[in-house]
């Protein structure tokens, strides 16, 4: 007997709200202090059913809720488990942190609340986005995501942030309309061959086969431009720094672990799967990636502030994804998801770090007031700098593999030039994160030792053991890199198998 | 009696109410105004509707009523009752701008007239009077991405974004008027959503910075 799965990607989507609507209830019946258990323990569930779903797709047939037109795919199944694992960490992390934030009056009691709502509203968003079958459904679910974040990043109200939540706000709302512009271009096209079909996501194979090419190119630029505005790339890129650097620290490895890679998720769904026909776009879509990838690091390396820099290192490194997918063949598209999962597990421990250190010194997060820190946090030391070394991509941590998938991709579609700005943008990338690490833990402070130094210490457990579980990944996927290729390969082919339906 | 012609004239309408609504310097007329172009978009979806006895557009029209015509507008109005009735002196003055509009918006109508077969080749959109719709569509797109670029007022960025997205969502009446009901209202709901988040950043940009210029939003830029 086959176990029946199709209730569970409904119930990812309502689960999260629901956990939600407690959190206000909670607040309401004034027991303010089960807040952070109820979203923990509805995150909890959450990545259990989504591994469950999972396990039921890897390797088999996909689930459909054709009610809804939901589709969970390898691809879906991989974002979904990774998004909701992921909140589960960030949570957890954010547990002690915003008690902190608290306490030193940054954030009031109502907004303690809201951050943890919010949170919660943006996994259901996210899991509809990943879930759904349905171009225009995608589009909506996208800009959900984007609502609910845009509070999160505003969430202190200070000038600095709500000036980061605007300009997040705009230029997203802005790139996310022109993405709608190209969706319907492509629908208006199709529809008379194949009718309300062409608004699937699993027909686009079809749909490519069937329209004019100049429409085909049209609608895939103002797609591939709004998406890019959603992951930020050069030059969209004007909201990431400061909504990355503006937020509180666990939101931003939330924005740039996952809402960044939400728009290389819609992009592997849709432009992707034009790219085989068209040379045009894979070349477009390189060049993009390269100038974003070379300006991206060069910013991150004359940054003080760490999260900005960080910030930049991500419009980076999200550059890598798109030129793998742009490439559209199965290596380009395995090693872009590889490294999805990758720079989530890596950038989000870095964030976290970077929040270690903001929790430890008083929101202290220039590098150059900072210095000497390795020995009062050795934990946290040792967590960034597995980071940095795992970004910058050298063995034997993750980023070396997927890193090295994608030059192979790249090389084997003979674009050879986009190679070597990779390898070049990868060794600056070690040299910015890894300058930056001996510094704020080895290097000499600016600040008078007494005065910021003497009080330092590492950050609670609940905390830092999220940064050894990441750091714990990054080492483990780095050393068995064989441990997810079942997964991976799943999802690559999920896509393959989109781009050759109906020929 | 609801004819073709009818159909081109609200367009026209509509574009003068958008140009109104990005001129008047009045935060409260431009509103209105951005209202009233509003109430002329539904009046284009009823009367397609009918033309075309497609009958789930009129469950969209009454959609765009109630978002587009009252939450909207309210919502802005309500904002607007906190902050100076003027926006912030826009970059270029009133003479110019218009006279730039005129000559922008009438290039753009009739390049989208021409080559509407470029980026939407099906045979209804070639034909009257939907490829006037459309080239009409594309015009008030373009006007709001204008007023995004040239605006430094808040509330005028807002008004630009939902002048944008009246664009959009004329494009896909003139496109795909197929789409399910409910995928529309998805579509709408969003907006109110967007305009609803804005806002509220907003009301605090205003207290905590004294201003409506987005302009002299420059903490960050370092």
């Amino acid at each position: 007997m086959t176990t029946d799965y199709s209730w569970i990607p409904l119930l990812l989507i309502i689960w999260p709200v629901l956990g939600a609507i407690v959190i206000e209830i909670c607040a309401a019946v004034k027991k303010t202090v089960w807040i952070e258990r109820v979203a923990i323990v509805f995150a909890l569930a959450q990545s259990g059913l989504s591994l469950f779903l999972g396990l039921g797709v890897w390797g088999r047939v996909p689930v459909r809720v054709d009610d809804f037109s939901l589709l969970v795919d390898g691809l879906s199944a991989l974002m979904g488990f990774l998004i909701n694992a992921m909140i589960l960490l960030i949570l957890l992390f954010s547990v002690r942190y915003m008690k902190h934030e608290q306490e030193q009056g940054l954030v009031s009691t109502r907004r303690h609340r809201l951050y943890y709502t919010l949170i919660l509203i943006f996994a259901g968003s996210m899991n509809w986005t990943v879930t759904t079958n349905h171009l225009i459904q995608l589009y909506v679910a996208m800009e959900a995501s984007t609502l609910a974040t845009a509070l999160l990043v505003a969430l202190y109200r200070k000038k600095a942030s709500l000036e980061a939540g605007y300009k997040y706000i705009i230029l997203t709302v802005v790139g996310m309309t022109f993405s709608l512009l190209g969706m319907v271009l492509i629908f208006a096209a199709a529809y008379p061959h194949i009718g309300a079909e062409a608004l699937l996501l699993s027909k686009i194979g079809h749909v490519v086969r069937i329209i004019p090419r100049n429409v085909a190119l049209l609608g895939v630029a103002c797609m591939t431009c709004g998406f890019a505005c959603k992951a930020g790339l050069v030059p969209f890129h004007a909201w990431l720094p400061d909504a990355h650097s503006e937020a509180p620290s666990p939101v931003s490895a939330m924005l740039s672990g996952l809402i960044i890679k939400i728009g290389a998720y819609a992009l592997a769904r849709t432009v992707t799967i034009f790219a085989p026909a068209n040379h045009g776009i894979v070349l477009f879509i390189a060049l993009l990636a390269c100038i974003s990838m070379l300006i991206g690091i060069m910013m991150a390396l004359v940054q003080d502030d760490l999260k900005r820099m960080l910030a930049y290192s991500s419009v980076s490194q999200i550059s890598y994804i798109f030129l793998g997918l742009g490439l559209g063949s199965y290596l380009g598209i395995y090693g872009a998801l590889f490294h999805l999962v990758n720079h989530t597990l890596i950038k989000a421990l870095l964030f976290m770090s970077v929040g270690a250190i903001m929790y430890a010194t008083g929101g202290v997060r220039r590098i150059s007031q900072l210095g000497g820190l390795a020995k009062k946090m050795p934990v946290t030391a040792f967590c960034f700098i597995a980071g940095a070394v795992a970004l910058g991509g050298l063995p034997p941590f993750n980023g070396f593999v997927s890193k090295f998938s994608l030059f192979l991709a790249a090389g084997e579609k003979h674009l050879y030039w986009a190679v070597a700005v990779s390898i070049f943008t990868g060794l600056l990338t070690l040299a910015c994160l890894v300058r930056a690490g001996y510094l704020v833990f080895w290097g000499k402070p600016a600040l008078a030792e007494s005065q910021t130094n003497a009080d330092i210490r590492e950050v609670p457990r609940s905390m830092y053991m999220v940064l050894l579980i990441l750091a714990a990944l990054c080492l483990v996927i780095g050393l068995f890199p064989n441990l997810l290729y079942p997964i991976l390969d799943g999802a690559a082919r999920s896509i393959l198998a989109v781009c050759s339906a109906g020929s | 009696m609801i004819t073709e012609q009818s159909l081109i004239t609200l367009m026209l309408a509509i574009i003068i109410a958008s140009v109104a609504a990005l001129e008047i310097r009045n935060l409260k007329y431009a509103t209105y105004a951005y209202l009233i172009s509003s109430i002329f978009l539904c009046g284009i979806i009823v009367s397609y509707a009918f033309l075309s006895r497609n009958e789930s557009l009129y469950l969209w029209a009454i959609t765009c009523v109630l978002i587009k015509v009252i939450i909207v507008p309210r919502l802005l109005i309500r904002y607007i009752r906190m902050i100076p009735q003027m926006e912030h002196q826009p970059v270029i003055g009133l003479v110019l701008s218009v006279a730039v509009l005129v000559l922008m918006l009438t290039a753009f109508y009739r390049v989208f007239h021409t080559y509407i077969a470029f980026f939407a080749p099906t045979d209804a959109a070639l034909r009257a009077p939907v490829r006037d719709l459309l080239a009409g569509a594309c015009t008030v797109f373009m006007l709001g991405i204008w007023t995004l670029l040239s605006r430094r007022d808040v509330i005028k960025t807002v008004i630009g974004l939902v002048l944008m997205e009246n664009g959009v969502h004329l494009i896909l009446l003139a496109l795909a008027p197929q789409l399910k009901e409910t995928t529309m209202i998805g579509i709408l709901t969003n907006v109110v959503a967007v305009v609803f988040i804005l806002l509220y950043l907003s009301a605090d940009i205003y207290r905590i910075f004294g201003t409506t210029d987005s302009a002299r939003l420059s903490e960050l830029k370092r």
